[in-house]
C-alpha cells in the first residue's frame, strides 16, 4: 500500500503525555522533559497569618466527636464572605479541638467552648469568649443545636437576628418569610443562621487557626440538668432518621447472614424494590422513590444495581458502599468504595472476622 | 398542672390555607400528656387556624387584643396567672417564622426554656423531666424547673384532631393594655425564590475505590477498615 504515512495515536499520546500529576496531561509540541512539571513532588506549606484585622466575624462550629463535618464548614465559609479581604474570622468551636482543619477551613482565631456548658449557660458562655473581639457578625448552623444557642444569644444581647439564611452575600441576606412562599432581602444582621448546603465552605489558602484561651464560665444556679445523648437503636429506628442503613438487592439470597451482619455491625435494615416485592423484606424497609428517602452518614448496598428510582433514595448520603458482582454496575459509580465479589461469600466472612474481633 | 399553649395562626405552607404549624399541635400533645388543665393564648384576632388547632383537644383559647409587642403582650398576661407550663412550637408559619417569640419570653420573664421536645414525663420534686429529641433518632434526656418554657420538636406525636373539638372551642377576647411597638423588620420583601443548594457536596466527586476479586477474607477486611475509619463502628 501506499499513500499516507499511518498515525500511532497511542504512541503519539505517550510522547506528549507529561508524568507526573494527579490527572493525565498532553503538551502537544511534544514532551521533552524540559518543561516545568506542575504538581511534582511536595509543596511549601503557605499559611496566612491576620495580626490585626479591621473587624471580627465569628463562627460557632459544633464538633462534638472532634470532627468538622459539612455544615461546619459551612459556616465558616459564609463566616469568611462576610469578612472579606480586610477582616478576620474567630471560630468558637463547642466539643473537642479540632484547630488544625478549622484553620484549613478559614479561621484566623479559634476559642474552645465545652459541650458540657449546657444550653442555660451557653449564651453567657459565647458573649464571654466573644467580647475581646467585638464581632460584627456571628454566624451560626440552623441545625437543632446552633439554632437553640443563636436564639438563646440573640435573647440575651438583643442583637438583631436572621434565621435560615438561605442566600448571603457581605452585603445581602436573603431569608424565607411568610411560610417560605415570601422571602426578604436585607443587610446581613448581627446574627445569622444558615440552613445546609447554602454556602460554599472556604476553598481559599489555609488560614492560622490560632487557639485563644477559653473565658471562664460563671457559675448559674441551675435551672436545666442535661443528661448524656443517647444513640438511637438501630434495629427500632425509623429508616428515615437512621445515621447507617444496610440495604438488600436481588444480588442477596442469604438473608440469614444479612440480618446477622445487619445486627453485629449496627446497621439498619433496608432493601431495594425487588427484593420487598418478593415480600423477603418488609415494604417498611423499601429505599428510593416510591419508598424512603434517606438522611443517612453511610450506605451499605449489597448486590443492589443502583437503579435511577433506587439512587432517588440516597438524596443525602455522604458515604456509599457497595458489594456487587458487576463492576459496571451504576451503584459503583456512586460508592466511595466498591467490592466486586459475591455477597453470599463477603457476608460471612465479615461475620467470622467481626465474631473474631469482639 | 396548668399549661398554656402558644398558638400563632398561620398557613399551611403549600395550600396557603389557614392551618396550625405541625410544631404547634405538637405542643398541644405535650400539654395534654402533661395533665391538668390546658389552654391556649394567642395574641390578635381570633383565626381560623386557631380553631383547626382547638380540634386536636383545646377547649378554650385567649385571644389577647392589644397593639405592640406580643412579647411583652405574653409576658404581662403570663405573669398576671403564671401557669407552670408554657409550651410553643419550634417557629410560626405565615409571618417571620424566626422562632425567636418563646426565647424572647423566656429572657423576659427570666424562665428557663428547653427546644426541640418530644417527651414530658412527671414532676418531681420541683424538676420536670423532659425528652430531647436529636438528629438521627437520638434522644437526650434533661430536666427543667418549673415554670419554664418547652419548645416542642416538630415530629413530637401529634393528638388526633376531632372536628367536633374544633367547633365546640370557645373562643374568648381578652382586652389588653397596649404594649411599646417594634420595629418593622428591615430589607425588602417579595415572593419566594426557590435557589438551589449546592450540589456534590454530599457525593464524593467521581467514582471510588474499587476491589475486584478480592478473596472473601480480604474484602471483609477492606470494609471493616473503611466502615471503622468513616466512624460507623465505635457506638
Ligand atoms: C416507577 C418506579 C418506581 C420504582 N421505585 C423504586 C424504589 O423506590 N426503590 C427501588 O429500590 N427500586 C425502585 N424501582 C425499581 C428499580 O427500577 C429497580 O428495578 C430495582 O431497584 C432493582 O433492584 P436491585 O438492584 O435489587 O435488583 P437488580 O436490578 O436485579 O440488581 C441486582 C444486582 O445484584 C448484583 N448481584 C447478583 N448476584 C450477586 C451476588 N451473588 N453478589 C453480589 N451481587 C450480586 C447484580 O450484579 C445486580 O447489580 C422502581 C421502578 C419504577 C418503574
Ligand atoms: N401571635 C402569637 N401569639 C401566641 N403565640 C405565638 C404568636 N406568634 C408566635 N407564637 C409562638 O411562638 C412560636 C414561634 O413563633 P415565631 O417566633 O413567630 O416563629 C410559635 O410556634 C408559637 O407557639
Amino acid at each position: 500500500m501506499t499513500g499516507r504515512p499511518r498515525r500511532d495515536p497511542r504512541a503519539e499520546r505517550a510522547r506528549c503525555l507529561v508524568p507526573g500529576g494527579a490527572r493525565p496531561r498532553l503538551v502537544r509540541a511534544g514532551w521533552d522533559g524540559m518543561a516545568i512539571v506542575p504538581d511534582a513532588g511536595p509543596r511549601e506549606p503557605v499559611m496566612i497569618r491576620l495580626e490585626t484585622p479591621a473587624f471580627w466575624v465569628a463562627a460557632v462550629v459544633e464538633a462534638p466527636d472532634g470532627r468538622l463535618d459539612r455544615w461546619g464548614r459551612q459556616t465558616l465559609g459564609s463566616a469568611r464572605v462576610l469578612a472579606g479581604t480586610d477582616g478576620g474570622v474567630v471560630a468558637l468551636l463547642v466539643g473537642r479541638d479540632v484547630a488544625e482543619a478549622v484553620g484549613e477551613a478559614g479561621a484566623d482565631r479559634v476559642v474552645c467552648l465545652e459541650t458540657a456548658i449546657g444550653p442555660d449557660a451557653m449564651p453567657g458562655a459565647m458573649l464571654a469568649a466573644l467580647a475581646p473581639f467585638a464581632p460584627r457578625h456571628v454566624v451560626l448552623a440552623e441545625s437543632p443545636a446552633g439554632g437553640d444557642w443563636a436564639r438563646r444569644l440573640a435573647a440575651r444581647s438583643g442583637w438583631p437576628i436572621q434565621t435560615g439564611v438561605e442566600m448571603l452575600s457581605a452585603r445581602q441576606a436573603i431569608r424565607p418569610v411568610g411560610g417560605v412562599r415570601r422571602e426578604r432581602a436585607a443587610v446581613p444582621a448581627r446574627l445569622l443562621t444558615l440552613p445546609i448546603d447554602r454556602v460554599a465552605p472556604y476553598g481559599g489558602t489555609r488560614r492560622e487557626g490560632r487557639p485563644c484561651p477559653a473565658p471562664d464560665v460563671p457559675a448559674m444556679a441551675a435551672r436545666i440538668q442535661v443528661g448524656p445523648v443517647i444513640a438511637a437503636q438501630a434495629a427500632g429506628m425509623p429508616l428515615a432518621e437512621a445515621p447507617f442503613v444496610m440495604a438488600a438487592g436481588h444480588g442477596v439470597r442469604d438473608f440469614d447472614s444479612f440480618h446477622t451482619l445487619s445486627r453485629l455491625l449496627g446497621a439498619t435494615e433496608g432493601a431495594s424494590r425487588v427484593v420487598c416485592d418478593a415480600g423477603l423484606m418488609p415494604r417498611a424497609a423499601q429505599v428510593g422513590a416510591s419508598g424512603t428517602v434517606l438522611d443517612a452518614r453511610c450506605y451499605l448496598a449489597v448486590g443492589i444495581a443502583g437503579a435511577p428510582q433506587h439512587l432517588q433514595g440516597l438524596g443525602k448520603v455522604e458515604h456509599v458502599v457497595a458489594v456487587n458482582t458487576d463492576l459496571h454496575a451504576a451503584i459503583v459509580a456512586r460508592a466511595g468504595l466498591s467490592i466486586i465479589a459475591d455477597a453470599q461469600a463477603v457476608m460471612p466472612a465479615l461475620i467470622a472476622l467481626l465474631r473474631g474481633e469482639g | 398542672m396548668r399549661s398554656v399553649v402558644l398558638l400563632s395562626g398561620g398557613i399551611d405552607p403549600v395550600s396557603g390555607r389557614p392551618a396550625p404549624p405541625s410544631g404547634e399541635i405538637a405542643a398541644i400533645g405535650l400539654a395534654l400528656s402533661a395533665g391538668g388543665a390546658v389552654g391556649g393564648v394567642h395574641v390578635g384576632l381570633p383565626a381560623a387556624a386557631l380553631g383547626q388547632a382547638a380540634g386536636h383537644g383545646l377547649g378554650q383559647i385567649a385571644c389577647l387584643r392589644g397593639v405592640g409587642d406580643p412579647v411583652a403582650i405574653l409576658a404581662a398576661h403570663l405573669s398576671a396567672a403564671p401557669p407552670d407550663l408554657v409550651l410553643a412550637g419550634s417557629r410560626a408559619c405565615g409571618g417571620e417564622d424566626s422562632g425567636m417569640l418563646p426565647y424572647l419570653l423566656a429572657e423576659r420573664l427570666g424562665w428557663p426554656l428547653l427546644a426541640g421536645v418530644v417527651a414530658i414525663g412527671t414532676v418531681a420534686d420541683g424538676w420536670l423531666p423532659v425528652t430531647i429529641g436529636l438528629p438521627l433518632g437520638a434522644r437526650q434526656d434533661a430536666r427543667i424547673r418549673l415554670p419554664c418554657i418547652l419548645c416542642a420538636h416538630d415530629a413530637a406525636p401529634a393528638p388526633p384532631f376531632v372536628f367536633d373539638r374544633a367547633r365546640r372551642v370557645a373562643m374568648h377576647a381578652v382586652a389588653v393594655a397596649d404594649a411599646e411597638t417594634i420595629a418593622p423588620p428591615e430589607g425588602t420583601e417579595r415572593p419566594y425564590r426557590a435557589r438551589p443548594r449546592l450540589i456534590g457536596s454530599a457525593a464524593p466527586a467521581g467514582g471510588g475505590r474499587v476491589l475486584d476479586n478480592p478473596d472473601p477474607a480480604e474484602a471483609a477486611r477492606v470494609l471493616l477498615d473503611h466502615l471503622r475509619a468513616l466512624g460507623m463502628l465505635d457506638a
